[in-house]
């Protein structure tokens, strides 16, 4: 399998082009605000529901608490990276030339800021510090001139999501989770404890090329939610359900997914038929244009017509689907109530996941993108109900 | 100095009653009030993150899977943990902690504040008296500010110390279940190096590890290996390398107790000789600076810079790194039955070299672990 993405490796000319895009649609939004300077924050506590400008706009996925990327408007871009001894691993996986290595962010950050040759007085956007300690989203204003600006609206603008690099990790993401699954299902058996399941699912997914991965597994005979997994022994007539997060180069994309151990019976085939046509018809609603409430109202409209409206609403669930990072989350939560107005380029989960009083709770989502007429799956599997044969000898 | 930050959560989630009974928190929540009083404190509000969660843990037991957690312990009511979760997780967070109040969040995507507040009550009359531990370092700054300005009509001091001091030494069963954590660590590593020997790729070998320990029970797994660039690095599948000899370094959180083990597990040359020099320096009363002066004593000059750039560990516990670090010029004495997870990762002959050891202070001596 091609490998994009590599947190380690030697960086390729197609990453390097969307980089210097990336960056250079950065620099424009700049231009615009009158800005001299961008400083980019990048949080090590990177996870599925935070963006990461500097990993976005570096292409390094940082290995200390804290990273920042130096974008002035004429000269060329600085990272700076923690902890000192990862700047040799952070050069060869960017598209960055200038990586400095330090062991505390602020005072290499302030080398570099007084070796950039900006003019006094200089203007200057912060985007991201809000994800920084409060240590460093004091210090680093301290270090600018007056009047340093928040720029994370700018950012917002120039990193609209979409462009061929993303799709193309969250692509490869997806085809991941897809196998990380496959591999679920050819190892489950009763017997099995959830923790060794998820170990296994996991593995698989680190062989392939995850570099990190959000993932929830867990089993029942009647289950009010997902969660991580625990110590219980899997059993025949268990509803397994898999939540499966890969992470390629920081792009976080999400399967959801239900198998039953044995055979499953009627009120499993119809409860999962609901959530199916749940999922497509919310997939119907999610054109440009459109509104991710709309694309939520048609999911729980399907619920509500098979007479499980009350289940359409926490404590039941929690959103019918999600944005995640590096890019800013758009939209943060699939709910009724949003108003975000549907792009092309975004790409989210999207997923009918509730509870079903016959059946307990069940997982069904796919990682979309929305394209110029209409939303696409990412994955090729068709959407379906899983089965794990049971030996009942 | 070793970091690894970006890390989400996803082994094994299990209050083990066996391990750590209920009692083991009511003992805990008794000596930090008794803390509390001599610090003349009402309540304490700690603050965790999921790559930093120790605080919390200590007295909810509960590992964030992911963001924030706090946990309030006020002078006599039952203490209170506070989640980034939302409802639909609450079933499920009950049966992961001892404390009978949860406070879930409206949102993902919110800080603690509303749920801290609505845990520690109205500040009173006179204002009650909080010590806040963990949160401008856990809390991204947005999420600190919006608490603090929360926390106005208490009067709110710094807690870290208080903490730290009641984290120092290991109980009994804080060392069972890093005495576990430790053995997952090193079978990990030695299937791994197996799996290299074997003729494994380096990458390939070191998830080997990976799979092992959560397999074994692990919640949580952190690889650094040498892919041939002469420094550690994190570890990802993809272009599969074979190096002429394997370094691993491998963290494992097991019930929210770090363990470390690295491969070679029997190491040889300037590694092993720096961490012996540690060792025959620890026993209570020495210094994590002394420590780390014996360890660059026995090391030749350029390699004494790599060791400090991997760090040379510290205390080890519900944190991966935690008081007493061991670094030149640290003067906090190290006290009986501190545990201490010692590494030397640097340069020899050109190569890299590691060599670990998990040690008890017991008086002026070291019990390995």
């Amino acid at each position: 399998m091609a490998c994009g993405g590599q947190v380690n490796g030697q960086r390729n000319g197609r990453d390097s082009v969307v980089g210097r895009a990336r960056i250079g649609a950065l620099r424009a939004a700049m231009d615009t605000h009158g800005l001299d300077l961008l400083v980019a924050y990048g949080s090590g506590r990177h996870f599925f529901l935070g963006s990461n400008p500097c990993w976005y706009l570096s292409g390094v996925r940082q290995l200390g608490r804290d990273a920042a990327l130096l974008v002035p408007a004429e000269a060329d871009p600085v990272l700076v990276v923690t902890p000192a001894w990862d700047a040799a691993r952070a050069r060869r996986a960017g598209w960055v030339d200038r990586v400095v290595g330090a062991d505390a962010l602020l005072p290499a950050l302030g080398r570099e800021l007084a070796g950039l040759g900006l003019p006094a007085g200089y203007r200057a956007g912060l985007v991201g510090l809000g994800r920084a300690s409060e240590r460093i989203a004091v210090g680093v204003p301290e270090l600018l001139p007056a009047g340093a600006t928040d720029a994370d609206e700018l950012f917002l603008t120039a990193a609209r999501p979409g462009d061929e690099l993303m799709i193309a990790h969250l692509e490869r993401a997806v085809a991941i989770a897809d196998q990380g699954y496959r591999h679920l299902l050819a190892v489950a058996r009763p017997g099995m404890r959830e923790f060794e399941l998820a170990a296994e699912c996991d593995w698989a997914m680190r062989s392939l090329g995850a570099d990190d991965n959000f993932q929830l597994i867990s089993a029942s005979q009647h289950g009010h939610a997902v969660h991580p997994p625990g110590d219980r022994e899997l059993r025949a007539g268990d509803v397994l359900l898999a939540e499966i997060s890969p992470s390629v180069a920081g792009h976080f994309a999400q399967i959801c997914r239900t198998a039953v151990l044995g055979q499953p019976d009627q009120a499993h085939h119809a409860t999962y038929a609901a959530q199916v046509e749940a999922f497509e018809a919310g997939l119907r609603a999610a054109n440009p244009g459109a509104t991710v409430g709309e694309m939520a109202a048609a999911i729980n409209a399907v619920m509500t017509d098979r007479g499980y409206g009350a289940f359409t609403k926490p404590p039941y669930l929690r959103t019918r689907g999600h944005a995640m990072g590096l890019t800013p989350l758009i939209p943060p939560d699939v709910t009724e109530a949003s108003e975000i107005v549907l792009r092309p380029g975004m790409s989210f989960v999207l997923h009918p996941n509730q509870y079903f009083p016959e059946r307990g709770y069940l997982l069904c989502g796919e990682q979309i993108v929305i394209e110029e007429h209409g939303a696409r799956v990412i994955s090729p599997r068709p959407l379906g109900l899983d089965t794990i044969e049971v030996d009942h000898t | 100095v070793i970091t690894m930050e970006s890390v989400l959560k996803r082994g094994r989630t299990v209050w083990d009653r066996d391990a750590l009974p209920e009692d083991e928190y009511h003992e805990r929540v008794r000596l930090a009030r008794a803390a509390m009083r001599d610090a003349e404190l009402d309540a304490l509000v700690l603050v965790g993150h999921v790559a930093n969660y120790g605080d919390a843990t200590y007295f909810s037991g509960s590992v964030p899977t992911m963001n924030w957690v706090a946990v309030v312990v006020g002078a006599e009511d039952e203490p209170a943990l506070v989640t980034a979760s939302g409802q639909r997780e609450l079933p499920f967070l009950a049966s992961q902690t001892w404390l009978r109040r949860i406070v879930p969040s409206r949102s993902l995507l919110t800080g603690p504040a509303a749920g801290v507040c609505e845990a520690l009550g109205p500040p009173g009359s006179p204002a009650r008296r909080v010590g806040l531990c963990g949160a401008a370092a856990n809390l991204d700054a947005d999420a600190y500010r919006e608490l603090v300005a929360a926390l106005a009509g208490y009067r709110v001091c710094e807690a870290d110390a208080l903490m730290a001091g009641l984290r120092a030494v290991k109980r009994p069963r804080e060392l069972v279940a890093l005495g576990r954590g430790l053995t997952i660590a090193r079978a990990a590593v030695a299937e791994a190096a197996e799996a290299f020997a074997s003729g494994a790729g380096t990458e390939s070998a070191a998830l080997v590890a990976e799979r092992s320990a959560r397999r074994a029970g692990a919640r949580d797994v952190r690889l650094l290996a040498d892919l041939g660039d002469g420094a550690l690095a994190p570890v990802q599948a993809g272009a599969e390398v074979r190096t002429d000899q394997f370094v691993l370094y491998c963290a494992v959180e097991y019930l929210g107790y770090w363990a470390e083990a690295v491969s070679p597990g029997a190491p040889t040359g300037a590694a092993a000789v720096a961490l012996e020099a540690m060792l025959d320096a620890a026993g209570a009363g020495a210094t994590g600076g002394e420590l780390a002066a014996a360890a660059m004593g026995a090391l030749p000059g350029g390699e004494r810079d790599v060791a400090l750039g991997y760090g040379l560990g510290g205390g080890i516990g519900l944190s991966l790194a935690e008081a007493p670090h061991v670094c030149p010029g640290g003067g906090e004495p190290l006290r009986d039955g501190a545990v201490l997870a010692l590494h030397v990762i640097t340069e020899d002959a050109g190569r890299l070299a590691a060599a670990a050891q998990t040690v008890q202070l017991r008086g002026d001596r070291v019990m390995a672990l």
